[in-house]
């Protein structure tokens, strides 16, 4: 097995080189891929900031329909329902919300804007190739938007996957999937792939019987045709993924049509269109040179209603950006520098009120990477962005890699992160209950923050295992926030923070393959999230984030039968309990609170896979220990008294799942 | 721990049968090749075991008889992409074959 790695890694050094010529963002994309083979913790040894790589292999190991589904064995995000209503999930990184986390497919942002209230369910589980994840700020290259980190999810390349691909999952709360993939090479230039995605949750699921679906009925299409063309000076790639969706919740005899005063409904419809283009001129003679264009534009349309209030969003989106790349005298000094420009459109309506907005900013960067072989790599990046509406904003950024010692890699990580808040569409799970929306004070939309990271990667072998370990410490320093404020039982008030905010995460994972095709991982997380809060009479509370658990602890084992036949697959997560903003009516927030908790609760999954020659067939559970939140739904009984309210939710809302599917491929 | 494994291999155990030996002459050339060989007979139906010896290419598989005859996994091997025997690798699977795995011309 490990002569068979060398070999594959020094075959991968080969191909390496050939691809170094290509530009960077390919570049780092084809290189990855390579280096999880040989590397258990799916760490990425090489890169300079601390990344986490989740491959088609660890993706496979808990089935997952889509992106939200995809960090059940990640020890660093943590997926949670924003409402027992909406079906809507959001992910955490550093106990921060999936908002200050920069989402982007293949080097484009993605999911940010309108997008982000249901953008994570979006992304189908069989399109996604591999996920690479960074906690703290990442390159200026990217962008401002990573504030906690960043997401970057690539997809199924269509001069390498299959000729034909047939997915489908079938679950026993109802829930139908199907993916179908075909890929066509014209030539040794040009190629093209269509992924079309289908999925439906069509069973009416109410099984802790408060009268509200425990999960909304929805359809989901989705459609995305992508072409490349590559030769030695260029590489192009293009593409246009359409998607509708119809989401239906609420009350369980809610029908499309029932008339809004005498059944409690939520609806949402959403219809996306997204293009993109990526060009790369590369120069065979200078491979350390490249230029490259990145485009993309989206139309966002969003119709929906929670019970008689009713939300409408409109978001027409383009985004450019172009990278040079090169070296100053030798490899060892290589400078990236560009400029990007993103125009975002937005026309909202709730209720009664519209908001109407668009931004412009044009953006520079520069950013300089000093190499000592073998030692040190530091990189230095530098932005400004000048916003149409919040100003001129400079975003500086260090990253440090230190190869301390053998087998010991330091990372250290300072950057500023900012974005535009779009109060409506990141917060829609907090509108499905009776709260009356406060906005408070001079609204300042301009959320910015500075973190601060470091990580420690002691690479080691037991006995003649392979194993390592990985202890990283996160500290976001709030400059401005927008707060959502639950804490007064009757209202949901808005405002920006009026004191400090800041969040602490510390984080060990180890990770050790005991004996051939085994391996273990067990992680502990520590999260400290506080925030001021405004007090009634005007004062400040400094309260920790609520809904958030301080501890969790991850164990995954896995294990497969030679040639990877059989593969079983088990996560255990555990999370400690944490604090839920108390939600009597009557409780008016002064200070003098009681806190209230949510108790402890672990989860586990499991899955079975067996693999054919042309097939792969599986089965696996989620939920085993049937854990949920008893009430998640208050005053469900009456939905239009005050009171009602499905924004609450800390817990599982439905129990144990069973579910299967297949994986077909032609190759 | 490694009893509750052995009891999820069991499904796998109890294909057992009384086995043969065959030793085929193969087009290998290197460990890609040897996995890729060895994966693909694994999952061939009344294959038991397989291994390919690099230095004379030549692989010793244990079948079941009853499951599979001689002819049958040599097909298998040349629908892998590699010469067994007398059979020829099927071009279209040959192609596939990463780089490496592809007779130096």
């Amino acid at each position: 097995m490990y002569k068979l790695l060398i070999l594959l890694s020094y075959s991968t050094l080969l191909q390496a080189q050939q691809v170094m010529r290509k530009d960077s963002i390919e570049r780092d994309t084809e290189l990855k891929e390579f280096r999880v083979i040989a590397n258990p913790g799916q760490k990425d040894d090489n890169a300079i900031l601390a990344t986490e790589v989740m491959t088609i292999k660890t993706l496979g190991k808990a089935a997952c329909c889509n992106l939200s589904e995809s960090f059940e064995t990640n020890a660093s995000v943590s997926v949670s329902y924003a409402d027992a209503v909406t079906g809507s999930k959001q992910i955490q990184l550093l106990g921060l919300a999936g908002t200050y986390v920069q989402t982007n497919v293949e080097n484009v942002p993605s999911i940010r804007g309108l997008k982000s209230t249901f953008g994570l369910n979006y992304l189908p589980g069989t399109w996604i190739k591999s996920i690479d994840l960074a906690k703290g700020t990442i390159s200026v290259v990217n962008g401002y938007e990573s504030m906690t980190g960043a997401i970057n999810v690539e997809l199924a390349k269509p001069d390498t996957s299959e000729v034909y691909y047939l997915n489908t999952y079938t679950n026993s709360q109802g829930r139908f999937e199907m993916n179908q993939q075909g890929a066509h090479r014209f030539n040794s230039r040009l190629s093209t792939g269509v992924f079309a995605h289908y999925s439906q949750q069509a069973g009416r699921l109410d099984v802790n019987k408060d009268g509200f679906l425990d999960l909304p009925l929805f359809q989901l299409a989705n459609v995305l045709n992508r072409w490349k063309y590559a030769t030695d000076r260029w590489m192009i790639q293009w593409g246009a993924n359409y998607l509708l969706e119809d989401r239906l919740g609420g009350q369980n005899a809610i029908q499309k049509y029932s008339d809004p005063f005498q059944l409690y409904g939520f609806g949402s419809k959403t219809e996306r269109l997204e293009t993109f283009a990526k060009i790369a001129r590369l120069y065979p003679e200078k491979p350390y040179q490249g230029l490259a264009l990145i485009l993309s534009t989206a139309n966002h349309a969003n119709d929906s209603y929670f019970s008689i209030k009713k939300y409408q969003g409109r978001e027409q989106s383009i985004y450019g950006n172009l990278i040079f790349q090169s070296i100053i005298d030798n490899t060892n000094h290589t400078v990236k520098t560009g400029a990007s420009f993103l125009l975002d459109s937005y026309q909202e309506s709730y209720i009664d009120s519209a908001y109407a907005r668009t931004e412009i900013v044009p953006g520079i960067y520069g950013e300089y990477t000093w190499t000592i072989p073998n030692k040190l790599t530091l990189v230095v990046g530098q932005r400004v962005d000048f916003h149409n509406q919040l100003g001129t904003q400079w975003v500086p950024r260090l990253h440090l890699k230190w190869d301390v010692a053998t087998d010991w890699i330091l990372r250290l990580s300072v950057g500023k992160g900012w974005r535009r808040v779009n109060p409506l569409a990141e917060n829609m799970g907090f509108l499905v209950n009776n709260r009356s929306l406060r906005v408070l004070g001079s609204l300042n939309p301009l959320e910015s923050s500075w973190n601060y990271g470091m990580t420690l990667t002691k690479n080691m072998t037991i006995g003649s295992r392979k194993a390592n370990l990985v202890l990283d410490f996160f500290q976001t320093d709030f400059i401005h926030q927008w707060i959502v404020d639950m804490e007064a039982g009757s209202t949901l008030r808005m405002y920006s923070s009026p004191g400090k905010s800041f969040s602490t995460s510390i984080q060990g994972e180890f990770n050790y393959s005991p004996f051939k095709r085994f391996e273990m991982k067990v992680a502990y997380r520590y999260q400290d999230v506080q925030a001021d809060y405004l007090r009634i009479d005007g004062g400040l509370i400094r309260l920790s984030k609520p809904y958030l658990n301080k501890d969790r602890i991850l164990v995954n084992l896995a294990y497969a039968t030679p040639y990877e036949i059989w593969k079983y697959d088990v996560t255990w997560q555990w999370n400690g309990s944490r604090r839920i903003p108390d939600h009597k009516l009557a409780h008016l927030h002064t200070g003098a609170i009681q806190e209230v908790t949510a108790p402890p609760f672990s989860t586990v999954y499991g899955q079975v896979t067996r693999q054919f020659k042309k097939c792969e067939l599986y089965v696996g559970v989620e939920n085993l220990f049937n854990f949920t939140q008893k009430n998640p739904i208050f005053v469900a009984k009456d939905p239009f008294a005050a009171g009602f309210d499905a924004s609450m939710v800390w817990g599982p809302i439905t129990g144990t799942m069973v579910y299967s599917g297949i994986r077909f491929k032609i190759n | 721990m490694k009893k509750i494994l052995f009891l999820l291999m069991m499904p796998l155990l109890a294909l057992a049968g009384p086995k043969e030996t065959v030793k085929i002459k193969t087009s290998a050339i290197c460990e890609m090749c040897k996995e890729r060989i060895e994966k693909n007979l694994a999952l061939t139906k009344g294959v038991a075991k397989s291994d390919l010896n690099l230095d004379d290419k030549v692989i010793t598989v244990e079948y079941d008889a009853a499951k599979i005859d001689v002819a049958g996994i040599r097909k298998a091997i040349s629908e892998t992409g590699y010469d067994a025997d007398d059979v020829k690798a099927i071009a279209k699977d040959y192609a596939k074959l990463p780089n490496c795995c592809k007779k130096k011309d």
